[in-house]
């Protein structure tokens, strides 16, 4: 009984020392400054003048949501799913596809994977002046490249329309994104045990069930994963817009976290801490509920 | 006969597909960079302006190249850049591994709860933060220091770590490490010596990611260093967009020069993540 | 680095007692400043608009004021462009060691407000140079705030830079009025060859351009006060907004983009303009003194000319007259030396220095003696429009109203929707005029 209880305690210590360096760090740059920040949400926090700080209590927020002409906050959440969704399909699709296809060892794959990657080695705000300049309407190479195609009949502003401004950036986001699933899913991938598939093999199965049967299980806790972190980093991810179009023209780029930043910007400390407990709000919502349907917890054990 | 012709013919056209697929790919990723290489190559600003676009550089000169090292100390930003990003993504990815394991492998009650302590981690915009976070570093004498920004990077990618080779150790058979502990090995002993070579593929992901997000890293490095000499990379071309004008010549050649350590990481890690699993660890 | 410059420091020691001595003689606040310099001081300044070149010029004058202190070091802090003043302000707020910051026309009101600054008034009194202050230099010194909180380093008035070549291939006059540009711009403007009339600007800080149309429209004498350009003279805060002469004014800058601009210029800001000027692509810009540079650098003799300022209908030009200065830190350890370096970098010798390498105008008017280069060439056009004052006016918009962060940081979106027809004229005006209106209520009259 008593040598039980020892080990039991140190089972414990043991677990509480491993965890701690991680822990122990995380709150106090992340946590403790968040609860800082949260609280600014609900204060007049403006550093055009810090002498007058009052609590104004959900003011910042009645603010976003009140409908006034000027008001681009329910357009942002709007944009938002659009940017979430439109940008985690195709780089998931894209990403799953050549992960899948570079699986198979074939002549000049290493090197292959080595220049998917290449995308991600840039850092975002770069990735959003190199597409900028691309994008440009007037001498911008893609237009050069689609005219010269035939595609287009002169040069069109794609970051200057309202139509296609979001989208634009949508695409260089995608091209961005891709290489994090090829990574994250051919480093699963092979952790599938060869045995299963020479296994369903010899039982006639084919490919395709292979993949169900086999392929998806394994790999789907990385999947599951992958798929939820993805969807916070982009909700999260507003250097992109932010150097491409700044949210323009006429905010119709803007996703919440970009407004965010313009809120800042415009030195409004305490409306930009409420939108940014917003985002906090709905990604909490969001990941528990993801963590439901796709039954995370179960495949603990 | 036929039956197999038919096959034959599926079989080569899923091959010509997945070359198509595979190069059209390829020329969409390498498209940008090829105009970063050629627009670096451009001697001045009048060339990279010029209308209609020139294609290929008239006089190609690698004189952007000379002036971000010569003019621009390119060289102490890249080792900073550098000792940071390694710094952070080593002690990151260490951390991870003791946290993981444990989240996968002991039982212990508050466990989701932990989980979910670094997955909201993910979920707060960086902005809320900022201002709080930078009166603390002051406080603490953090700033205009290395390791104020080595630290900031270590948490900023600790969750992703640690959640991350959490999954990886799920997939190591249990009896492996059980078989360790018999022959006399202790916890620590037989995580070291048996788990991780058969997780490095997730370790190398994972201290890669770790990395590139700290090598990348743009608004931290901005807040928290102010001398030239501590300046990273992405701070350094970020300097390059001016009032009035962009330095293109530069900032491609900039990012040209600083995708290049990633990158090599890259091809040598993926060797690596072959390796781990070839082991014959897995099979017995 | 390090020690290069203290052999420099050795070399130039003798020197150093030389000139202690001297200004031991010169008056009360150098002889404070030399009693201190027994210890060791580190002067941290940061600048707000760097570039390489212009950190390089202050770097120069900084070394010379290090070699006549040798117990002085300047650090010059340059943080990237973008997010600049954010840093800046987040700085002062954790007080970090920061004794010389960069301030500018939009930040100069929240610096005070904050306290951020030392009041400068006791070192300006005692300055010898400050007779040759420019007027609006005079003006400058103290025009936000109650007291002395900057010492300009130069003025960015705006010029109309245009293709000479373009022009004269046309058989067009340079323009004098809007009405002129207009119908260069049109003329000019052929999509099939990348060839546009006019840089429009309706990105990032579009509005400052839209702000002179409204001004050249109304005249100055409808105007409240030149930093509140945005009210109407002898009313309780009545805006600029309501009046017909507004609503023209935006409109016909909707024709100037829809008719003479490229398409994508909604979206540009200060960079984009300057390039699709020196990238042949637009025919005519106006801005700032240091695009001259630039475009000594990138064009060809007889490509570029420059011009005053295009009138409109009330027969005036109304701009802002912007400038920056630098400040002392309100909580600074060394006020004595540091306000000594902020002089020496505003005396004649060395602002005249600082503004011709860096292109704005000069604040003393020595400048023109000491260098040529003021009278002579593109910088003359400032000369031309000195001469007329009833012609060429100052305005600004009111940046003195808490209201003008949040409106400037956002203002641009609302434009861009009525140049893209998703609002009409009177629906922005009407949101302009209510901002305003509220601002003012809120806030009082702050001019």
């Amino acid at each position: 009984m008593k040598k039980r209880g020892s080990l039991k305690r140190r089972n414990t210590q043991f677990i509480i020392l491993m965890l701690l360096p991680a822990v122990a760090m995380v709150l106090i740059f992340t946590y403790y400054p968040m609860l800082k920040g949260i609280v600014m949400a609900f204060q007049n926090y403006n550093i055009f003048n810090i002498n007058n700080i009052e609590w104004v209590g959900l003011g910042n927020f009645k603010e976003l949501f009140t409908y006034t002409p000027g008001n681009m906050f329910y357009n942002t959440l709007w944009n938002t799913v659009k940017w979430v969704v439109i940008s985690l399909f195709f780089q998931f699709t894209i990403g799953f596809g050549l992960a899948l296809v570079l699986k198979k060892k074939f002549f000049g794959s290493g090197v292959y994977k080595g220049i998917i990657f290449f995308p991600w080695a840039v850092s975002g705000f770069m990735i959003g002046i190199m597409w900028r300049w691309m994008f440009n309407g007037t001498s911008g190479v893609i237009n050069d490249v689609l005219v010269k195609m035939g595609i287009l009949e002169q040069p069109f502003g794609f970051l200057a329309e309202q139509s296609t401004a979001l989208y634009s950036v949508i695409v260089a986001n995608i091209w961005y994104g891709i290489p994090f699933f090829v990574i994250m899913l051919t480093a699963a991938l092979q952790g599938v045990p060869e045995e299963l598939y020479e296994a369903a093999s010899v039982d006639g199965a084919t490919a395709l069930k292979k993949f169900y049967m086999i392929t998806l299980p394994c790999i789907k806790p990385v999947l599951v994963l992958t798929l939820l972190l993805r969807v916070i980093w982009i909700f999260n991810f507003p250097e992109l817009i932010y150097s491409m179009t700044n949210g323009g023209p006429g905010g119709s780029s803007h996703i919440i976290t970009s407004y965010m930043m313009e809120t800042i910007k415009s030195l409004n400390y305490g409306k930009g801490s409420a939108i940014g407990v917003i985002v906090i709000l709905m990604l909490s919502i969001y990941t528990i509920f993801y963590l439901c349907i796709t039954k995370f917890d179960e495949m603990e054990d | 006969m036929t039956a197999i012709r038919k096959k034959d013919v599926i079989k080569a056209a899923l091959l010509i597909l997945k070359l198509a697929v595979l190069s059209l790919t390829l020329v969409l990723v390498l498209f940008p960079f090829a105009w970063m290489l050629i627009t670096s190559l451009k001697g001045s600003q009048a060339e990279i302006y010029a209308f209609p676009i020139k294609y290929w550089p008239e006089h190609p000169s690698l004189v952007n190249y000379i002036n971000i090292f010569k003019v621009g100390n390119f060289g102490t930003y890249f080792l900073n850049s550098f000792v940071v990003s390694a710094a952070a993504a080593t002690v990151s990815v260490l951390c991870g591994i003791f946290g993981g394991y444990v989240v996968a492998r002991c039982k212990f009650r508050g466990k989701k709860a932990v989980l979910f302590f670094f997955l909201f981690t993910q979920m707060i915009p960086m902005f809320v933060m900022l201002a709080p976070l930078y009166g603390m570093m002051a406080d603490l004498k953090l700033i205009n220091s290395l390791w104020g920004l080595v630290i900031l990077y270590i948490n900023m990618t600790i969750p992703f770590s640690l959640v991350t080779l959490r999954g990886f150790f799920h997939g190591v058979p249990r009896e492996l490490e059980e078989a360790a502990q018999i022959d006399g090995c202790g916890r620590l002993a037989s995580l070291f010596r048996v788990v991780l070579p058969v997780i490095m593929p997730g370790i190398a992901s994972v201290f890669i990611f770790a990395f590139v997000n700290s090598w990348n890293e743009l608004f931290v490095s901005t807040m928290f260093i102010d001398v030239d000499a501590y300046r990273t990379i992405p701070v350094a071309l970020n300097s390059l967009i001016l009032k009035y004008d962009i330095k293109w010549g530069e900032m491609a050649a900039g990012t040209i020069v600083a995708i290049l350590p990633t990158m090599a990481m890259f091809t040598f890690a993926q060797k690596y993540m072959a390796a781990g699993l070839t082991a014959g660890a897995v099979k017995g | 680095m390090e020690k290069g410059k203290d052999m420099r420091k050795k070399v130039s020691k003798i020197g150093a007692i030389v000139l202690t001595a001297s200004m031991l003689a010169a008056g009360s606040a150098n002889v404070m400043a030399s009693e201190a310099s027994k210890e060791p001081v580190t002067i941290r300044m940061i600048e707000s608009l760097t570039s390489p070149e212009r950190t390089e010029i202050l770097r120069t004058i900084a070394d010379k004021f290090e070699e006549e202190h040798e117990n002085v070091t300047i650090e010059i802090i340059s943080p990237p462009l973008e997010g600049a003043d954010q840093k800046i302000a987040q700085m002062l707020i954790a007080e970090q060691p920061l004794d010389i910051v960069e301030v500018r026309q939009q930040t100069a009101a929240q610096f005070i407000n904050n306290k951020w600054l030392a009041p400068l008034d006791e070192y300006v009194d005692a300055w010898d140079e400050k007779d040759t202050l420019t007027s609006t230099a005079q003006t400058a010194l103290s025009e936000i705030g109650d007291q002395v909180y900057l010492i300009p380093y130069g003025f960015y008035q705006r010029l109309l830079f245009y293709r000479a070549d373009w022009f004269e291939e046309a058989g067009l006059e340079a323009p004098k009025t809007y009405e002129d540009i207009y119908e260069a711009a049109v003329k000019l403007t052929d999509a099939s060859s990348n060839r546009y009339g006019w840089s429009f600007r309706g990105g990032s800080g579009g509005v400052n351009m839209v702000d002179m149309l409204y001004w050249a429209w109304l005249g100055n004498d409808k105007l409240a006060d030149s930093t509140a350009a945005y009210f109407l003279k002898d009313t309780d805060g009545e805006t600029i907004f309501t009046t017909p002469e507004a609503k023209e004014a935006l409109e016909f800058n909707k024709k100037l983009y829809q008719e003479g601009s490229p398409r994508d210029s909604i979206a540009w800001g200060f960079s984009e303009m300057v390039q699709g000027f020196i990238g042949g692509t637009t025919a005519m810009i106006i801005q700032d003194p240091e695009v001259i540079p630039t475009c000594q650098q990138n064009m060809e003799e007889g490509q570029w000319a420059v011009q005053v300022l295009p009138t409109g209908p009330s027969g005036q030009a109304v701009f802002p007259n912007g400038y920056a200065g630098w400040g002392m830190t309100s909580y600074t350890e060394n006020p004595d030396i540091v306000a000594e370096f902020i002089l020496y970098l505003s005396n004649e010798e060395n602002n005249t220095y600082f503004a011709k390498e860096y292109s704005t105008i000069p604040i003393h008017t020595t400048a023109t003696e000491i260098e040529p280069y003021f009278v002579e060439g593109p910088f003359s056009v400032f000369m031309e429009m000195g001469e007329h004052p009833d012609v060429y006016c100052f305005g600004a918009s009111p940046q003195g109203y808490e209201a003008y962060g949040e409106y400037f940081a956002t203002i641009d979106q609302e434009y861009q929707k009525y140049y893209n027809d998703q609002i009409t004229a009177d629906e922005l005006l009407e949101y302009l005029d209510s901002y305003w209106s509220e601002a003012y209520e809120k806030e009082g009259q702050k001019w």
